[in-house]
């Protein structure tokens, strides 16, 4: 595919590295140029003796430099891709050297995932490791029971609820007991108490929210195996990602990059959301990806582009989070336009059904259309029948660029619900796609 | 048992709250009771938290949104001039550029992207002075947006005359700036209205303001505000009016100063004033003002000088320009007479007077006095034929390396007259030599001037700039950044241009 200098400016990590990735779009730079179809790679002069190999397997497209950067990519990746774009003559067609013949058969083959030998013994192991890990997870689940009643007979006005060591020795003992996502959900109620205005409601649904998971939990056997897995998940188990990949059947699909959302979680780990919906399924897919520090993330996405690909879901009654296997980007064209909720009350009620599948649902993506900003105290979004639904405003700006980009026609809003807020990812004015 | 009344029993404790209730409303939602009352509290948050997420009601709004904005807007801009003010206003300190972006976009008849307005408006409220600009260029969709956030009023063309009578000091001199520039003599008449009445704090902000639209109109009450008992308001009035040639003040100055600035046939004659009149005073002479030196005489004399359009000089001593600076500089007075000129050719932006200034400052360049003088006055006040002029004939006097004390330096360090072409390649050529033939890394100044020409060279001559920079040299190391940062300035602007052209 041929990419654009607008493209390759989007892959930019930050400011700083575009501008002194542009400096080094020049071929003097480079004593060496060279390309195939699938990708290009080059020698940069740089303040060591040695001179840095860089390469871009243009497929999706990937990047791999071996200078000290943290940044990913880094500025000569990026300046290689920006003199590609601008002068290809100036790239030799050969065959690739072996430092990048050997990264390039990496990415294209990926190593099969080590399917254990599954004998019985094996098996039997696992099967014994995963009782042990459910004792734990009943013990766990039972002492948190019995703080949640200490709780509610002490009262959520008493002033303990305010100090840290109250949470965070009961979120411990979550973690420890194989709760990880329990864990975090309890010192994020802390975090309600110290920061929000209506702390003692959000507690009290906090506290359900626990509750429902323990009764769950006793009741567990009642459930079958795909429910038992999305509870044994939002509780908190992982599975591994080439478990994943091997289990699962795929989808394949033109997948719509329609949405974006970088934070930090409870634990400061930078996280990002990637919410895709397939062209021709219809289907939405969250790609959830972690990172410590400065790494970078292993693979870059760009609101709009479409990926053809197939792509697994990890086992659950109502599938979100997935994965996404050998990946095709493709050129931007035109884009598409993709089923979208008219109203708000469409929206709850197929909220509503995927509760009934899924109970532990925490986001629930949603494209609608026909919303107008509009301010009476509350910051609302208006749907054609009227209604206001209350939004999530991460920057106040959000709101007045919302108003701003609605000035002429309602907007057509990709974001997630989470039972309460609608929150904003993505805008579409006049067939162009923006980042919130 | 209503979600109310639940919270109301968790808040108090179950241990100082005895739960008596009736669980019938959340029985068919599979509510069991249990003999523990704590267990049933927990059972019915349970089942509230999970039904207000899956029976959430969205309720109607209480008022219809906004109507639409129905005016015609120019032609929308390509997506990536959007990109590129997105990167703009997204990295702070890149005001020039912004500008720049503004002014294109107004030249090339593009209307600005609407994501990137908010940020533009909040921008425009914290800098007045672009105001007048973002008025033109992020019409109509700007102005429609101002009548949702009070902080974008100054987009509005109603005056709030409500918030003129009652709003604090800071609304009504917003306000009052925001007036002064839309309707500057319906604005003057309102200050007139109310001046009587006004504290000594905001007669001096709303005086202040007046200097945004001065015009002769203003001379009037510009005249009575020299009556006022307070000295600060005087000396600003007297300061606006010099600013203006027609005013009474300017022509009771030059018949003031007349009879002590002479020529006869031994020169330059200087008489100092014997003591300060009252009309002086009022005139904004001030007594104790030591610009310069210790006689206070020849301060209140260089004061006048400074208040009298040089071109006076020419006629009233039949001399030129370079006769009578040169006479000035060898002169007992000098100092004095030179900051008064200085000044005067600063204030009226007198050209010619400007390039002898410069000129006598080459002649001479080491005297420590100029900078008390306020030499660096005349490169600002330079228009952008004569800087380009003037920075052209100081490189041909200054031939070989450049070093950042050459006056030329000085003069290439400004910031607001766009280069020449030509100047831009004689410069560009002038700093590759000097890189190529000197090894010292410190030039600081020189290296300033790359981060102006990043703005102020023409962003077509990017290609042409691009190439031959000496990096073999030895100091190449220590320009190689400032260099590179120039280049790519100067390329996002030539894309910027071209993206709004296209």
């Amino acid at each position: 595919m041929k990419w654009s200098a607008e493209q390759v400016l989007s892959f930019a990590p930050d400011a700083g590295t575009e501008k002194r990735g542009k400096a080094l779009a020049r071929e003097k730079k480079w004593p060496q140029l060279a390309c195939n179809e699938q990708a290009v790679w080059g020698q940069c002069k740089g303040s060591g003796s040695q001179p840095y190999l860089t390469g871009i397997d243009l497929r999706e497209p990937a990047f791999k430099c071996n200078c000290p950067s943290r940044k990913f990519p880094c500025k000569h990746a990026l300046g290689l891709f920006h003199l590609f774009v601008q002068n290809p003559q100036a790239f030799q067609h050969e065959q690739p050297p072996a430092w990048m013949e050997q990264w390039l058969s990496k990415r294209q083959a990926p190593p099969a995932p080590k399917i254990k030998a599954k004998d019985a013994k094996a098996e039997k192991a696992k099967q014994k490791r995963w009782e042990e890990r459910l004792a734990l997870m009943e013990d766990g689940l039972q002492e948190l029971e019995r703080w949640l009643e200490d709780l509610i007979s002490q009262g959520l006005g008493q002033p303990a609820l305010g100090r840290a060591d109250f949470w965070e020795g009961i979120a411990a003992r979550m973690v420890d007991a194989k709760l990880p996502r329990l864990g975090s959900h309890l010192r994020e109620m802390r975090n309600a108490v110290l920061y929000r205005d209506n702390w003692q409601e959000e507690l009290l649904e906090g506290i359900g929210y626990c509750y429902l998971h323990i009764k769950a939990f006793q009741q567990r056997e009642q459930l079958d195996a795909v429910a038992q897995e999305a509870l044994y998940s939002s509780l908190g188990r992982n599975l591994r990602k080439a478990d994943v990949l091997h289990e699962q059947e795929s989808l394949s699909d033109h997948w719509w990059v329609v949405g974006m959302e970088h934070g930090l979680d409870v634990e400061d780990r930078r996280f990002r959301k990637t919410w895709l919906l397939g062209e021709q399924s219809e289907k939405y897919a969250l790609i959830l990806d972690f990172a410590f520090g400065q790494e970078p993330y292993a693979e870059q996405y760009r609101l709009g582009e479409c990926i053809a690909a197939p792509l697994v879901y990890y086992p659950s009654s109502f599938p979100q989070r997935a994965l996404l296997k050998q990946q095709q980007r493709q050129a931007i064209t035109e884009l598409p336009q993709l089923p979208a909720y008219p109203t708000s009350t469409a929206m709850l009620n197929a909220y509503g059904q995927a509760l009934a599948q899924q109970p532990w649902l925490e986001e629930w993506p949603a494209l609608m259309e026909n919303l107008r900003p509009s301010s009476n105290g509350q910051k609302v979004l208006i749907d054609e029948e009227g209604r206001a639904l209350p939004f999530q405003m991460m920057y106040v700006n959000t709101y007045w660029q919302l108003l701003s980009l609605a000035a002429r026609q309602p907007l057509r809003l990709f974001g997630t619900w989470n039972g309460k807020k609608f929150r904003v990812l993505m805008a579409e004015e006049a067939g162009q796609w923006w980042p919130f | 048992m209503t979600w109310k009344e639940l919270l109301k029993i968790c808040i108090l404790g179950t241990s100082n709250h005895p739960v008596k209730s009736d669980w019938e409303a959340l029985s068919e939602w599979g509510f069991q009771k249990q003999v523990q009352p704590n267990q049933n509290v927990l059972q019915a948050a349970a089942s509230y938290a999970f039904l207000q997420k899956a029976a959430k009601d969205i309720p109607m709004a209480k008022q219809p949104p906004a109507p639409f904005l129905e005016q015609e807007e120019a032609r929308p801009c390509q997506r990536s001039s959007q990109l590129h003010l997105m990167a703009i206003v997204n990295n702070p300190g890149n005001e020039k550029l912004l500008l720049e972006f503004l002014e294109e976009a107004r030249a090339a008849g593009r209307s600005l992207p609407a994501a990137g307005l908010p940020k533009l408006l909040d921008w425009g409220a914290q800098h007045p002075e672009n105001q007048a600009l973002l008025r033109e260029v992020a019409a109509p969709r700007g102005v429609w947006l101002a009548q949702f956030n009070s902080s974008w009023a100054y987009m509005l063309s109603e005056i709030d005359e409500e918030r003129w009578e009652l709003g604090d000091l800071k609304q009504r001199r917003r306000l009052f700036q925001r007036w002064r520039q839309q309707q500057p003599q319906k604005a003057l008449q309102a200050l007139e209205a109310i001046w009587e009445q006004e504290s000594l704090k905001a007669k001096t902000v709303f005086l202040q303001s007046l200097i945004g639209g001065l015009s002769d109109s203003d001379i009037p009450f510009l005249e009575k505000v020299l009556d006022e008992s307070r000295k600060e308001l005087r000396i600003m009035a007297a300061d606006f009016l010099a600013l203006l040639p027609n005013s009474p003040l300017v022509e009771r100055m030059t018949s003031r100063c007349k009879r002590f600035v002479t020529w006869n046939k031994k020169g330059l004659q200087i008489e100092l004033p014997e003591k300060l009149d009252e009309a002086s005073k009022r005139d904004g002479i001030q007594g104790n003002h030591r610009a310069l030196g210790s006689s206070l005489a020849a301060n209140w004399l260089g004061q006048m000088l400074a208040v009298v359009p040089p071109s006076f000089w020419e006629e009233h001593l039949n001399k030129n320009i370079s006769q009578l600076l040169k006479a000035a500089w060898q002169h007992e007075w000098s100092d004095y007479l030179l900051w008064g000129w200085i000044e005067a050719a600063v204030r009226y932006r007198a050209q010619s007077w400007l390039l002898e200034l410069f000129t006598l400052y080459t002649e001479y360049p080491q005297e420590e006095k100029w900078s008390s003088l306020g030499i660096g006055a005349i490169f600002k006040a330079l228009d952008e034929k004569h800087f380009n002029l003037l920075a052209l004939q100081a490189l041909e006097n200054h031939p070989g390396i450049l070093r950042d004390d050459a006056p030329v330096v000085e003069l290439l360090l400004q910031e607001k007259q766009a280069w020449s072409d030509r100047l831009t390649l004689q410069v560009m050529r002038r700093l590759k030599e000097t890189i190529r033939s000197d090894s010292y890394v410190y030039h600081w100044g020189l290296k300033s001037i790359l981060s102006r020409a990043a703005h102020l060279a023409n962003p077509e001559l990017h290609e042409q700039l691009s190439r031959a920079w000496p990096e073999d040299s030895r100091s190449w190391h220590s320009w190689q950044n400032d260099v590179n940062d120039f280049l790519t300035t100067l390329q996002f602007r030539k894309d910027m241009r071209t993206a709004l052209w296209e």
